[in-house]
């Protein structure tokens, strides 16, 4: 059999070999592989979407319950006025939209993570970038930078709108000093919460099954469980992620909770436990 | 080259590839045919690093491919059209799989050019029919312009035209000194673009020859005949093992007798031929040939052999045995 006979339509089709301008550089790099995780991040229309309401959500809903509490809201803690921490506490009025942020943003942590799976899609990257901790570290790395401006932005956004009208309407205020910790604590806890559920994303490679998770961990357990269990639980409850990130996402830790420097090693246990788990499974099941 | 050394993988109890070693070379294609469960799937995905091998390993270019420099460079591989995010065009699935090895927007719309998609390339792939979603495929295999090629059933799904395409582009990757490996379970399209054949059942090598070696040697001597002395020529060959059928009175297709035998004793007793022509089986009925012996094999072997297959075969048949 020979193959010298080319038929001119097969030539037409020819493979253009790699052209010398992308040859320079054409190697496995894990800046290569950042900027292909960049790509495949904001090429999917319901990353922008989620980043958008992501943003608003903060803004929004601090905005709305500075407006809501105008006039009642009294002295920074310890003032009276009554009516759980929000009529107390200019700082958690104005933060009110991280417990939807948080929802939000562990869901998109999810959905990058999972997606990967549920499409099929990580066995074409796999193939192209077989060493997966790469894989995994640039997921990790893109997704926080690219939530790293949204997050900014909400955040203090919802800080300076809600002060902004509070003063407005001669309420109490804390001023950006007093609550820049708090601010910066929100702020890491959120980043870390998308984080949290990218790792839960990969290795339930479901997206229902990252997000229950997700739910569940951060909310429903600390919450309602927590509730439901004797009071000497409460001990053990703390270290959950939600509540030890409480300690530093506000300006005055919770009283029953655990103290900043506590609660900020607890969270980054957790993250770390949840980031080498993930990347022990992914680095070793089959895709 | 892809190089295969005793390459093994157990799901659980189940052997889906068993021990297998071969070597695909380059400048030809070769096709990977086997029926489906056999493992063609599996052992691509093995040399792909995207399972484990259980033991054993495989080598392309020489080299382990999880540890390549610049892996799309290296190994080009549609496993599955499929695997590609539905919600992303498909421009941006070629840039971020291109970007991998540093690979610009040029390239990638160099590509979507080849397999003729520039016109929906910001289409998200899961609008694509299953014929685009392999073109897409093909083109994130050949984007890195690599040494190897593996290409599990890419013809799914394409319109003739397509088909056509895809044999003359794998034909050229092969001349042009590529290693070109092919999975397909039909065998008509396998018997036209390779030429070399890998054949797989249960996990295990059943053959590695050139196709013609492989058709040739599964052909029982079929010889079609025409000749007015049908009932003479017919007495004249008969002997054990020797059959003759025969759909018209002047035509006769016999089998276990060569062309050439059949020629010297028609002109020794003086009869007539118009026509002599040794049939060439085709792949189909190659494989067939070769499936059909395996079959028997396994019905006709020893207590110990017997054995032998059950322990490496599904746990089912163990069940049954410790029944």
């Amino acid at each position: 059999m020979t193959l010298t006979t080319q038929t001119p339509a097969s030539t037409m089709h020819a493979i253009p070999a790699v052209r010398p301008s992308a040859l320079g550089d054409t190697r496995l790099s894990l800046w290569h592989v950042l900027r292909s995780e960049w790509i495949k991040l904001w090429s999917v229309r319901s990353t922008v979407t989620m980043m958008l309401v992501i943003m608003a959500v903060m803004i929004g809903f601090g905005a709305m319950a500075a407006g809501v509490s105008t006039g009642e809201v009294t002295g920074p803690p310890g003032g009276g006025g009554g009516g759980g921490p929000f009529a107390t506490d200019p700082f958690a009025l104005s933060m009110v939209g991280a417990n939807v942020a948080v929802l939000l943003i562990g869901t998109l942590g999810a959905l990058v993570g999972a997606r990967e799976f549920t499409s099929g899609m990580i066995r074409t990257t796999v193939a192209a970038v077989p060493r997966r901790i790469a894989v995994l570290g640039a997921k990790a790395v893109t997704l926080t930078v690219g939530l790293v401006p949204v997050v900014v932005v909400g955040v203090l956004g919802a800080f300076v709108v809600a002060m902004s009208l509070l003063s407005g309407a001669g309420a109490a205020t804390v001023t950006l000093g007093a609550a820049g910790w708090a601010l910066v604590g929100t702020i890491s806890y959120l980043l870390g919460v998308g984080l949290l559920g990218l790792c839960l994303g990969f290795l339930f490679r479901s997206i229902a099954g990252s997000i229950a998770t997700l739910i569940g961990g951060l909310l429903i357990l600390p919450g309602i469980i927590g509730a439901l269990l004797p009071a000497s639980w409460s001990e053990v409850l703390k270290y959950l992620p939600s509540n030890a990130a409480s300690s530093f996402t506000s300006i005055t830790p919770p009283a029953d909770m655990l103290g900043v420097g506590a609660g900020v090693a607890v969270l980054v246990a957790w993250l770390v436990l949840a980031v080498g788990a993930t990347g022990y499974m992914f680095r070793h099941r089959d895709v | 080259m892809i190089e295969v050394h005793e390459l093994t993988k157990r799901f659980g109890d189940t052997v889906a590839v068993d021990h297998i070693s071969f070597t695909v070379q380059p400048g030809v294609v070769t096709g990977f045919l086997g029926p489906n469960g056999a493992g063609k799937s599996t052992t691509m995905r093995l040399i792909l690093g995207l399972d484990r091998p259980t033991s054993g390993h495989a080598l392309v270019n020489g080299r382990s491919y999880v540890g390549s420099r610049a892996p799309i460079r290296e190994l080009g591989a549609l496993l599955d059209a499929r695997n590609a995010d539905k919600a992303r065009s498909a421009r941006a699935h070629l840039r971020a799989l291109g970007a991998t090895i540093g690979l610009g927007s040029g390239r990638v719309d160099e590509l979507l050019e080849v397999v003729g998609l520039t016109a929906v390339a910001s289409q998200k792939a899961g609008s694509f029919s299953l014929g685009m979603g392999q073109r897409l495929g093909i083109a994130a295999a050949l984007i890195g312009d690599p040494n190897v090629v593996m290409l599990d059933e890419p013809v799914n799904g394409l319109d003739p035209d397509g088909i056509l395409w895809i044999r003359n582009l794998l034909k050229e990757l092969a001349a042009d000194g590529r290693t070109v490996l092919l999975s397909s379970h039909l065998m008509s399209e396998m018997e036209l673009t390779a030429e070399h054949l890998l054949v797989i059942g249960r996990g295990r090598i059943m053959a590695d020859m050139p196709m013609h070696r492989f058709i040739a040697q599964a052909t029982g001597n079929h010889v079609h005949v025409l000749t007015p002395d049908g009932t003479a020529l017919r007495d004249l060959i008969a002997a054990p093992g020797v059959t003759v059928t025969s759909s018209a009175p002047e035509m006769l297709d016999i089998e276990g007798v060569t062309a050439r035998e059949i020629g010297i004793r028609a002109a020794a007793a003086g009869l007539v031929l118009y026509e002599l022509t040794p049939v060439e089986p085709s792949l189909e009925e190659a494989f067939m040939t070769m499936t059909r012996d395996a079959v028997e094999f396994h019905g006709t072997a020893s207590r110990h052999q017997d054995h032998q297959l059950v322990t490496v075969g599904a746990g089912r048949a163990a069940d049954k045995d410790a029944r």
